[in-house]
């Protein structure tokens, strides 16, 4: 076919009329739609939609997986914080260490003697009580030739081998050198080791209750932040969807409007359950791995010897690391009411392992103290502690001399 | 040849049916044919300008870095533990349960999932009699020490298993360093190790650079040296998940590694390097790719550096100059030795503390152009090793003087001309080598020092 040109006057009117049609159909659908709005008892409201857009936009900023809205608290000298090499630790024993630094790298460096107690929570109350009474025979003895005694608690509740090894290990590594340092633990190694073994947790990890607190979801797990990232492009679309919602023709037209309040609603509708998702995905993934640790058989016995293990190592570590640098190195092993269980009970069964452990380290050259024996010959541990700390400080000297 | 049917199209000049169609066949294969030219004259051009600008095309250059950027894109550390080891340890792998990634370690900040997941039966191994026939060495230290122990791995086994020292015991490398770990992680490693019941004949202690370079880049986004690595540190401990802010950098940065990781795969598998062509525009894609990685992880670390809440996950550092950052640092690096030295010490287990070369550190090495360009550091790194080498050589020579056996490792490529760092840090094939070969009899003579110490 040879279609020739039209006139133009022809061809206008043609897109007048088909223009005409277009916005006719508009308004009747816009009518339409207002109709059967009414009809549904649903009115269309502009301000109304406009409202519920923009709120839509401050519920998306305002939904998050649970914990990232965690702040970040006071602080309090008492909280606890995660702590990259020992699990957990106190603001207050952060700015202990800080001040132990600043003591023994500054100028009055060489006037003091210090004293470094590890330990569990049974530790930490011996420093805050007994030490003092251990500080001063310390104080007044020629040993010390004038420096003044300075005792440093670095021990923390819960806390179990290798933590003692850690702690001690964080604190040279500061920069404190101290002269004599003492460890005093054994029973709550093993309770917190059964504890952990029991509930699947590996025996060497910290206390299951202390590290599964303080441990918080991994961002950098894949999966997880596969789940996140899914939840971030759902929530950006219902934020974009939002705002154009907020805009003048889905306010001002009941059919742009209608049409985005659904599509708004299912887009948040996603964004809930890519948010559901990231929370599911936290729970099940690495988070039960990360708490316990590598696997370990659940049999008590097993849990027991390798209990028993951790603390000789722990202590036989540490007796090594403070020999390497002259430093003194005493170990208590804490006294229990398990200790007459004997076989009886598993964690009787395992003070009777320590015991052994305890002998092994004597046989070693470590400085060792039986608080159990020293219960029933009925002397105060202080006194008996006292006792082979300055033994201890002699074998060093004469070490030293020796070299 | 009879002749075509006109339509009125074609006396319009369009020609159509099956001439056209086979002009139309005629031009695409044509078309064909001088692209495929094309690209044959830009791959001999591009390799004779190569040529005569003295550096001749090498695929294996370009294999090796892209190997390298999914290395450092992955966790620095490659995965290849079994390479070399005796037979026993060659059984599957436990398994972890997700795929391989870092994950919060009570007593080493973070550890690799594939670490944590192995240790059961690292340590069954531990219970065999084999075990007591094998001289075991644990190496530690950063990601330096772990590629160590993995590419270098069969050939340190063999100089030790050969040397008439060890009576022919056999030998086994065992990869125990971590990316970008430093002290006093090495010590806490081993003394979780051996508080699980490993029982190693010899430790070394392979590190130094991320003491002093890490350790200051801490203390310029305002935490302690000794706390480690900030941004793995920070992202695991649950920092990056409180802030919206961070965590949308730490998605992006994620999303950015993603995207590099695959495209460096993907090149990877359809060896892109066996052209010139699409090895070298690869290649610099890659490293563009790789650029913006690493400038994603810098905005990151600035905005977790700035973030008030990480105060409660990392303390920050003491008041002090640069030389004193350095010298806490280098303290801490002598005081992790030390503890090394004493927990092997007390149980007989040899122990040798090396200082690592590193390409900052000024007239260790004459670099090659390559070197150079790979070579860019962030400012922390290059003064940290610029004021703390000279501090650790000294440091490691007062470590020796007090019977700890030491290493200076740090000018061991003085002489090599040949290239050998594939970044600010990292070597070659021959760079571990050469390592190997100056570890070996370090190793054994302090071995024989500790023997004739014990009788």
């Amino acid at each position: 076919m040879n279609a020739g040109p039209q006139p133009v006057a022809g061809r206008n009117r043609k897109r007048l009329a088909w223009l005409g049609l277009v916005v006719v159909a508009l308004a009747l659908v816009e009518v339409g739609t207002r109709v059967r709005l009414a009809v549904d008892g649903r009115a269309w409201d502009s301000d109304g939609g406009r409202a519920s857009a923009v709120q839509a936009l401050a519920e998306s900023r305002r939904r998050a997986p649970a914990g990232m809205a965690t702040s970040a608290g006071a602080a309090d000298p008492a909280r606890s914080v995660l702590h990259p090499y020992f699990a957990r630790d106190t603001l207050a024993h952060r700015e202990a260490l800080r001040r132990a630094v600043e003591l023994d790298t500054g100028a009055d460096a060489a006037s003091g003697f210090d004293v470094v107690v590890l330990g569990g929570t049974e530790a930490a109350r011996f420093a805050a009580s007994d030490a003092q009474a251990l500080l001063e025979r310390l104080r007044v003895d020629p040993r010390l030739a004038g420096r003044t005694p300075r005792l440093w608690n670095e021990a923390r509740g819960q806390f179990k081998q290798p933590q003692q090894v850690s702690v001690l290990a964080y604190v040279l590594a500061s920069g404190v050198e101290p002269e004599l340092v003492i460890s005093l633990d054994g029973p709550g190694d093993i309770a917190l080791c059964l504890d952990n073994g029991r509930a699947g947790s590996h025996p060497v990890y910290p206390a299951r209750e202390l590290w599964a607190l303080r441990v918080g979801r991994p961002v950098d797990d894949p999966e997880r932040l596969a789940a996140l990232l899914a939840w971030r492009r759902a929530e950006l679309q219902v934020e974009r969807t939002a705002r154009r919602q907020a805009g003048f023709f889905a306010v001002h037209s009941a059919f742009v409007g209608s049409l985005g309040a659904s599509k708004l609603a299912r887009e948040i509708e996603l964004s809930r359950a890519a948010l559901a998702n990231v929370d599911a995905v936290g729970a099940r993934s690495s988070g039960d791995f990360v708490v316990t640790g590598p696997k370990h058989p659940a049999a008590d016995d097993a849990i027991l010897r390798t209990a028993a293990r951790a603390w000789f190592e722990g202590a036989f570590t540490n007796a090594g690391i403070c020999r390497e640098r002259d430093t003194a190195y005493v170990h208590v092993l804490l006294a229990t009411p398990d200790a007459g269980a004997g076989g009886d009970t598993p964690v009787g069964r395992g003070f009777g392992l320590l015991h052994s452990a305890l002998g092994r380290l004597a046989t070693r050259g470590v400085a060792v103290v039986d608080g159990e024996q020293a219960r029933r010959d009925g002397r105060a541990r202080a006194e008996v502690l006292a006792e082979r700390c300055f033994t201890e400080l002699d074998a060093v000297a004469a070490r030293a001399a020796k070299r | 040849m009879p002749a075509e049917p006109h339509s009125s199209a074609s006396s319009a000049g369009a020609p159509s049916g099956p001439s056209a169609r086979r002009g139309l066949g005629r031009k695409l294969a044509l078309a064909v044919v001088a692209t495929a030219v094309a690209i044959g004259l830009a791959e001999v051009g591009l390799r004779v300008v190569q040529r005569l600008r003295g550096q001749p095309y090498d695929a294996s250059r370009v294999e090796q870095r892209l190997e390298a950027l999914r290395a450092s894109l992955s966790d620095g550390v490659p995965r290849t533990h079994e390479a070399g080891q005796d037979a026993a340890a060659k059984k599957p792998r436990a398994k972890a349960p997700n795929a391989s990634q870092d994950l919060l370690h009570p007593y080493i900040g973070y550890d690799h999932s594939h670490f944590i997941a192995q240790l059961e039966e690292e340590i069954a191994y531990f219970r065999t009699e084999r075990s007591k026939e094998v001289f075991d060495v644990f190496v530690f230290g950063g990601s330096v020490a772990g590629g160590f122990a993995v590419v270098a791995n069969e050939s340190f086994r063999k100089r030790l298993a050969d040397d008439p020292r060890l009576g022919g015991r056999p030998v086994r490398v065992w990869v125990e360093g971590r990316a970008a770990q430093k002290e006093p992680q090495q010590t806490a490693l081993l003394a979780y190790l051996l508080c699980c019941g490993a029982e190693p004949d010899a430790v070394i202690a392979l590190d130094g650079f991320n003491e002093v370079a890490v350790g200051l880049q801490n203390v310029r986004a305002e935490i302690s040296h000794l706390y480690p690595y900030l941004p793995a540190w920070l992202a695991r401990a649950g920092g990056t998940e409180r802030n919206r802010e961070v965590l949308e950098l730490a998605l992006d940065l994620q999303e950015r590694k993603r995207i590099a990781l695959a495209k460096v795969e993907r090149m990877l598998a359809w060896r892109v390097a066996r052209s010139a062509l699409s090895g070298e525009f690869g290649l610099a894609s890659m490293e563009r790719s790789a650029r913006a990685v690493t400038d994603g992880f810098l905005v990151l670390q600035e905005r977790l550096g700035a973030d008030n809440g990480t105060d409660q996950l990392a303390p920050p550092p003491l008041a002090g100059t640069d030389e004193q950052h350095v010298d806490r640092c280098v303290r801490t690096w002598v005081a992790g030795a030390r503890s090394l030295a004493g927990a092997c010490r007390i149980r007989g287990i040899t122990f040798l503390e090396v200082l690592q070369p590193t390409l900052h550190d000024t007239g260790s090495k004459p670099l090659d152009s390559r070197e150079v360009e790979r070579g860019n550091a962030i400012e922390a790194w290059t003064t940290g090793v610029h004021l703390g080498y000279p501090k650790l050589r000294a440091a490691g020579a007062e470590l020796a003087r007090s019977g700890v056996a030491f290493l200076d490792a740090s000018m061991v490529f003085q002489a090599e001309a040949q290239p050998l760092y594939i970044d600010a840090c990292h070597f070659n094939k021959a760079g571990y080598e050469l390592l190997a070969a100056a570890l070996a009899p370090a190793l054994l003579d302090a071995r024989e020092r500790d023997e004739a110490a014990s009788k």
